[in-house]
């Protein structure tokens, strides 16, 4: 592994967390929409 | 629920529905990291072990996108000069703006990092790095001329004629002005047929693929987020 291996490791740790922040803004998102929506109709 | 025409016609506009493929391009992106490393060779004709080629798999996916994200903003921005009232539009083009903003300043980051390692320093003002500042400016006046503008009528019609006339400027500085000009740029050393083997193909495609469904999905977020916005500003206003 050695350096190369600590760069991937340090690369795809950066991206699961921008993918783990992005799930969390579309699961936020869903709910804030879905909250519109019964807003809507009422 | 009772939809407006106006509504009707925003909920026609196309998106791609469902988690499967988030976690598709979670599972791609991951291996473009995995891969970049391990899979693909290092370069021939680079610095050192040629080991520094590796960003390849990052920047130039990004560094496409960036000019790919400002059509999609030129297309969304011909759309809402054709239908004016059609304002989500003039939103959607704003968001791809802004989206073509990131990826332009990531593309500028990862490209400096290459130059470090491979020239020893990590600014030239070689053709390349001059035309993707001058990209980088097209941009944030962009973004500038938006927040300048209030009544959101006149700031649609103004942002929609900026993209459709500064795509010129920008097609010209991503495809024509490094290749009539002296450049550090290694296009060339890239497409070596040792530097374009099966295992950097293996990467390389993926990323492309990867970072393009990225962009569609952040795309998709901060269009719904602009939206929900508007929706609540309209409510509170009304």
């Amino acid at each position: 592994m050695g350096t190369l291996g600590f760069v991937m490791a340090v690369t795809l740790i950066i991206w699961l967390g921008i993918f783990a922040y992005l799930l969390t803004i579309d699961r936020a998102l869903r709910r804030l929409e879905r909250a519109e929506q019964e807003n809507d109709e009422l | 629920m009772a939809q407006t025409p106006q509504s009707n016609r925003e909920a026609s506009s196309p998106s791609i529905q469902g988690l499967g493929w988030k976690y598709l391009t979670g599972l791609i992106l991951a291996y473009v990291c995995y891969g970049g490393f391990f899979i693909a060779k290092s370069g021939v004709g680079f610095a050192g072990d040629g080991n520094v080629v590796r960003i390849v798999f990052f920047h130039v996916p990004i560094a496409i996108l960036s000019y790919v994200v400002y059509v999609v903003a030129w297309v969304y921005a011909y759309k809402h000069l054709r239908t004016p009232q059609r304002l989500d539009l003039d939103r959607k083009s704003g968001v791809a703006m802004e989206i073509g903003f990131l990826f332009c300043i990531l593309a500028t980051i990862t490209g400096s990092i290459f130059a470090g390692a491979q020239w020893g320093n990590y600014w030239n003002w070689d053709s390349r790095e001059t035309s993707i500042v001058i990209m980088l400016l097209l941009y944030a006046a962009y973004l500038a001329l938006r927040g300048a503008i209030e009544d959101p009528v006149k700031r649609g019609k103004l942002a929609a004629v900026y993209v459709l006339i500064a795509i010129v400027p920008a097609t010209f500085l991503i495809w024509v002005a490094p290749r009539i000009t002296d450049s550090l740029h290694p296009g060339q050393v890239i497409i070596r047929p040792k530097n374009t083997s099966l295992d950097y193909k293996m990467v390389l495609y993926p990323a492309f693929i990867g970072f393009t469904m990225l962009f569609i999905w952040m795309f998709q977020l901060r269009a719904r987020l602009v939206e929900l916005t508007e929706r609540r500003r309209i409510r509170r206003t009304a």
